[in-house]
């Protein structure tokens, strides 16, 4: 059954839903106008089974004549035989939609209207520069002459076709983009469907920028340096010269606004670089977090794959190892251990024992038990320590009598303390007194690294030189 | 204080506070890291612990140099660290820098970026992190960096204790501004520096 055109493409917009999906198909494999037959197919039958499903027991009568009559409008055959699909090949299982259907459906969303990449504004330059070197070559740019009018129909025609192509590239890529940042703004983070889907449209977003946006601002441009040619709007602007040159003012005129109002795209296009900007960063920003971890990564495998020699020991890297030498984030990070760091002084004897008589005195009780006399030979050796020890005392009390004052001989100055004060003075009891002052309070002995001598009548001693400060100089 | 350094303005002691200090020492010596942000009730709030340590760092800074440690303000966060650099102490660092380079590169691997780890409405779930831990490469690595066990779950309780990283009002993990500067410092690898 044959369905006229005007029917077919009436039913093909009622259910436009199938061909936007087409064509998003389309400019996401980037097989231009081909369109897979068995993909247009199964979406056909998607289709049909959503209008009217066939009915259990499948004979023809049954059908139902909703979904018969959409069929024959939708179907290949019909669609070539009326003109709306330009090309069939079975062989290759692709067909191709008349350019006029896909434009029509295109300008339904302009989302899916076609961007200008590289390639189309170089068409458009190349034509102006060729308009350029006609008006400058022409013979006669006279408004009788056959051949200038001709040109100016042309020019005309160029701008027309220009202009049209960049708002229509401009509104493309208005809501391209609008609906690619909401896919990227309102993606979950932590739903992986929806990450793909985001990271899918960054991606798309970065090759607009690239392929579409830098060739507009690049064609906008005025002072770009290009060999042999001229700009797009700086040859526009010289054939408006060239022809106001010549007297003819009010195509100049038309001309010069033409210049302005493809100019004036830049200022969209800058606005949507501007906005589109924060997505190419924020996928370049994952692109080089994706690199770094990588590369960190790998660095830390292969060191931990050059443990595996087979001697199942020492199987952990160093944290000296090369590895680790770059991640320095946390290093020195105190352990979860109680450390004392609070370094005490030296056990110092006196103090220990002051402390100990400070608690244990007052525990002491005085005994009442009597006291016995041991009678029998008396203990020479005990009675020897004693006198040696009564004597050590004596010395560590003159010692604390002694005045502290500034000396450079500490051995001098006790020498000449003690000579007088103590019976059978000898020179041992001096270095006995030298002992007691280092242990003295608020003294202090320091070596002067010099060598003196000390002689008695029948004594004499060489000695290393202390100098005596105390804590009060 | 020791006498040849210069003393505190009275008015700067002043303005410290001794609880929010005393608890900021408990935090420090259990080897925390003090972050700008804390999550309370399932929402970031401000840490008032940090705000201490950054409005007295200078005083901070000598009262732990004293005791012989180092406090280390960085981008949002501060800690100590020792002042004698041990390798036991180095291996720690180890252990949490090996174990978040197992987490960062188990997060790509699933399909997600960065941000479901630094941004506090999303997060790694427990299941996620399994899923991570199953892979032989990361169990080689983490044995590698000194944890027995290898099991990925077990580490990451580190990661919280430490303040390193920390549970979202969804139970999910994320990482804390110490945790983040991690990453940073990864990205930032390899620049100039100035």
């Amino acid at each position: 059954m044959v369905v006229k055109t005007d029917v077919a493409l009436i039913n093909m917009i009622q259910n436009k839903g199938v061909f936007l999906d087409l064509i998003d198909h389309m400019d996401k494999v980037g097989e231009g106008e081909e369109v897979r037959i068995v993909m247009y197919q199964q979406k056909l039958r998607a289709l049909l089974d959503s209008v009217a499903p066939l009915p259990n027991t499948r004979v023809l009568r049954e059908v139902p004549a909703e979904r018969r009559k959409l069929e024959s409008a939708l179907c290949i055959e019909n669609l070539e035989r009326v003109g709306l699909v330009i090309q069939v090949d079975s062989a290759r299982g692709v067909m191709v939609f008349a350019p006029f259907v896909i434009e029509m459906f295109r300008h339904f969303d302009g989302a899916r209207l076609r961007h200008l990449n590289s390639a189309d504004y170089e068409l458009i330059r190349a034509s102006f520069n060729r308009l350029y070197e006609v008006f400058i070559t022409l013979p006669s740019l006279n408004r009788e002459d056959i051949g200038f009018q001709e040109q100016v129909s042309v020019l005309r025609k160029e701008i027309r076709t220009a202009t049209a192509k960049m708002k229509e590239c401009v509104d493309a890529l208005q809501g391209r983009l609008q609906r690619l940042g909401e896919i990227v703004d309102q993606m979950r983070y932590d739903v992986i469907d929806e990450v793909a889907k985001a990271q899918e449209a960054l991606g798309e977003i970065n090759s607009i920028y690239l392929r579409n946006i830098l060739p507009a601002l690049q064609f906008l441009g005025e002072h770009t340096d290009l060999k042999r040619t001229k700009p797009a709007l700086t040859a526009l602007t010289c054939i408006g010269d060239q022809l106001a040159h010549y007297g003819h003012d009010k195509l100049a005129s038309s001309v010069y606004y033409s210049v302005e109002s493809i100019r004036s795209y830049r200022h969209d296009i800058s606005i949507i670089s501007g906005s589109l900007m924060r997505y190419v960063q924020q996928s370049e920003a994952h692109r080089r977090a994706y690199d770094k971890i990588e590369q960190a990564w790998n660095r830390l495998y292969e060191g931990v794959r050059e443990l595996h020699d087979g001697s199942l020991k020492d199987n952990i890297l160093p944290s000296t190892h090369p590895v680790f030498a770059r991640l320095n984030t946390y290093s020195g990070l105190k352990m979860r251990v109680f450390e004392a760091k609070v370094e005490w002084p030296d056990a110092n004897q006196r103090l220990a024992l002051a402390e100990h008589l400070r608690t244990t005195l007052p525990n002491i009780k005085i005994s009442s038990g009597k006291i016995h006399q041991l009678s029998g030979q008396t203990n020479e050796s005990g009675e020897l320590k004693r006198r040696r020890d009564a004597r050590l005392l004596a010395i560590g009390i003159l010692v604390e009598e002694w005045e502290p004052r500034l000396t450079d001989d500490a051995h001098v100055a006790m020498h000449e303390h003690l000579k007088d004060r103590l019976k059978g003075y000898e020179l041992t009891d001096l270095l006995m007194s030298v002992g007691w002052l280092r242990k003295r309070e608020g003294i202090c002995l320091i070596p002067r690294y010099q060598i003196g001598n000390l002689a008695t009548d029948c004594e004499s001693l060489r000695y290393y030189k202390l100098q005596v400060e105390t804590e009060h100089a | 204080m020791l006498d040849h350094e210069p003393s505190l303005p009275v008015a700067q002691a002043k303005v410290m506070n001794r609880k929010l200090s005393i608890e900021i020492y408990g935090q420090l010596m259990y080897g925390k890291m003090i972050n700008r942000t804390v999550s309370i009730d399932g929402g970031l709030k401000s840490n008032p612990h940090f705000e201490e340590v950054l409005n007295n760092f200078d005083h901070y800074r000598n009262l732990y140099d004293l005791i012989g440690y180092e406090l280390v303000m960085r981008d949002g966060f501060a800690f100590i660290r020792t002042s004698d650099g041990t390798d036991a102490k180095d291996d720690l660092a180890r252990n949490i820098q090996g174990l978040l380079l197992v987490l960062f590169r188990g997060t790509l691997e699933l399909g997600f970026t960065m941000d479901v780890l630094l941004n506090d409405s999303a997060g790694l779930s427990n299941n996620h992190i399994e899923e991570i831990g199953k892979g032989e490469d990361k169990v080689e690595v983490l044995i590698a960096c000194g944890m027995k066990s290898g099991v990925l779950m077990e580490h990451i309780k580190k990661l919280e204790t430490r303040a390193i990283a920390y549970r979202n009002g969804k139970g999910n993990l994320v990482l804390s501004e110490s945790g983040a500067a991690f990453f940073n410092d990864l990205i930032g690898e390899g620049d100039l520096e100035v």
